[in-house]
């Protein structure tokens, strides 16, 4: 009908929302307030562990049995926050966003969990170095990334 | 003349929307109070670290200075760390130390608190789990309801059991301090689901969807728009010509904008983008 004499408004202009892969620093910081907050959640589980342990000679089965046992309650922490919010509380403070890296949907709960129980172990069992090719790949995948096809991204 | 009725018709509906996701008043669960709480725990927690750590430092230093001038001779955190591992040993200077410690520790833990709903409405925590507190008459709350609300935690959090019994007894989901304070823990929907959108803001996306009418599109369409996007918006790669209109022509055909609405083509790509990243998330199971 009326024809609009300038160009119509853009709702989305191109420089409004940049989304560009999220870096090493920043990711670091998520994941120390992630930590914070997983030590409050953990924290009974982690003292009965501590009472049962032997304070003069630990046992290795237990300290295994307790990390193993802390280490799927931090997966579970993850998947539900990934797949339901598409990222978890220390990551959505700084704005970070865990996509898939094929669709940018959020990740599936099967795939949040893998990446971060079996994706992180890995890239943990060799001198971090699955933490530290974030520093040297252009779209700054780490290993858990890799493993599962994700990708961290940032909001601008 | 056109488009700036336009623009404010738009404004008007944006504040429907809102005012609808305001009027909706929905108590809280146990398990989602309970996330919001742990939360909140980790941030207070390490604002006492911190504040302890400098409150430490600096008495450590005044008590040296004072000692250097009184012209006795030991070394300025051995006499503090000592004194406070054998209290024993008797100074009222240590019992004054710790008081005030233990003062600053519960100022920062519950100061946390009350500031953040006085002032805010939420916690940390809480925003984050998408919830809100209001006072059951809907305003604000007033200081006097936070501190209530603040003093009976021992009871609910700390104990644990009476607040979740309470939450899970009564017919509006409180807690025994919100049952004393007079408030009540609510959803708030426009927070939980902000963290959603990647391609347009919110608001943009409720003002388009509310603006035009989308076609017919089969399945596959949706997998594959939604591939292209990602690889187009997210990972910035080059498409030649011919990709990037046939997905710009997919969205025109797609939607129909009202007729005093004129929407960018572009627009009209990164709002297809968003619907079917939407979809996607409503359809995964929970």
């Amino acid at each position: 009908m009326n024809q609009p004499l300038s160009a119509p408004p853009r709702f989305a202009s191109p420089d409004a929302k940049k989304i560009e892969p999220a870096g090493f620093g920043i990711r670091f910081l998520a994941n120390i307030i992630d930590g914070i907050i997983l030590g409050v959640m953990t924290l009974p589980i982690s003292l009965v562990f501590g009472r049962f342990q032997n304070k003069a000679h630990p046992s290795i089965k237990l300290t295994i049995l307790s990390n193993l046992i802390l280490l799927i309650l931090a997966g579970f922490y993850y998947a539900y926050f990934y797949s339901k919010k598409g990222a978890s509380p220390g990551k959505s403070m700084l704005n970070l966003r865990v996509v898939d890296f094929n669709t940018g949907t959020n990740p599936s709960f099967q795939t949040a969990f893998i990446r971060d129980t079996i994706g992180k172990l890995l890239s943990a069992v060799v001198l971090m170095g699955g933490y530290v090719i974030v520093l040297f790949r252009s779209d700054k995948r780490a290993m858990h990334d890799l493993i599962s096809d994700t990708q961290v991204i940032r909001l601008k | 003349m056109t488009k700036n009725t336009s623009h404010q018709n738009s404004n008007a509906l944006t504040q429907d929307a809102y005012a609808g996701v305001k009027v909706q008043i929905q108590p809280a669960t146990v398990l989602r109070r309970a996330l919001a709480y742990c939360i909140d725990l980790g941030f207070a927690g390490v604002l006492c670290y911190i504040m302890m750590f400098v409150a430490f430092i600096l008495i450590s230093g005044m008590i040296g200075f004072a000692a250097v001038e009184k012209g006795k001779d030991f070394s300025l955190p051995k006499y503090v760390t000592e004194k406070i591992m054998h209290p024993a040993a008797g100074d009222w200077l240590v019992l004054i130390v710790l008081l005030g410690m233990l003062l600053l520790l519960l100022l920062v833990n519950h100061g946390y608190f009350i500031w953040h709903e006085f002032k805010k409405g939420t916690t940390p925590g809480k925003r984050f789990m998408g919830l809100k507190v209001i006072s059951l008459d809907g305003g604000k709350l007033t200081l006097k309801q936070c501190i209530g609300r603040e003093a009976l935690r021992y009871i609910d959090c700390t104990l644990f059991i009476p607040g979740i019994l309470t939450i899970m007894l009564t017919e509006k989901k409180q807690r025994l301090g919100d049952l004393f304070a007079g408030t009540i823990v609510v959803y708030s929907r426009a927070l939980e689901n902000e963290i959603h959108y990647l391609y347009l803001s919110r608001e943009n996306f409720l003002l388009i969807e509310s603006q035009v009418s989308v076609g017919y599109y089969s399945e596959e369409d949706e997998v594959k728009c939604m591939h292209f996007a990602y690889q187009y918006l997210g990972r910035k790669i080059q498409f030649d010509q011919a990709t990037l209109e046939k997905w710009e022509n997919f969205a025109d055909a797609l939607v129909t904008a009202n007729d005093d609405f004129s929407l960018d083509p572009q627009d009209k790509f990164l709002f297809v983008a968003e619907l079917f990243r939407q979809k996607s998330i409503a359809r995964k199971p929970a």
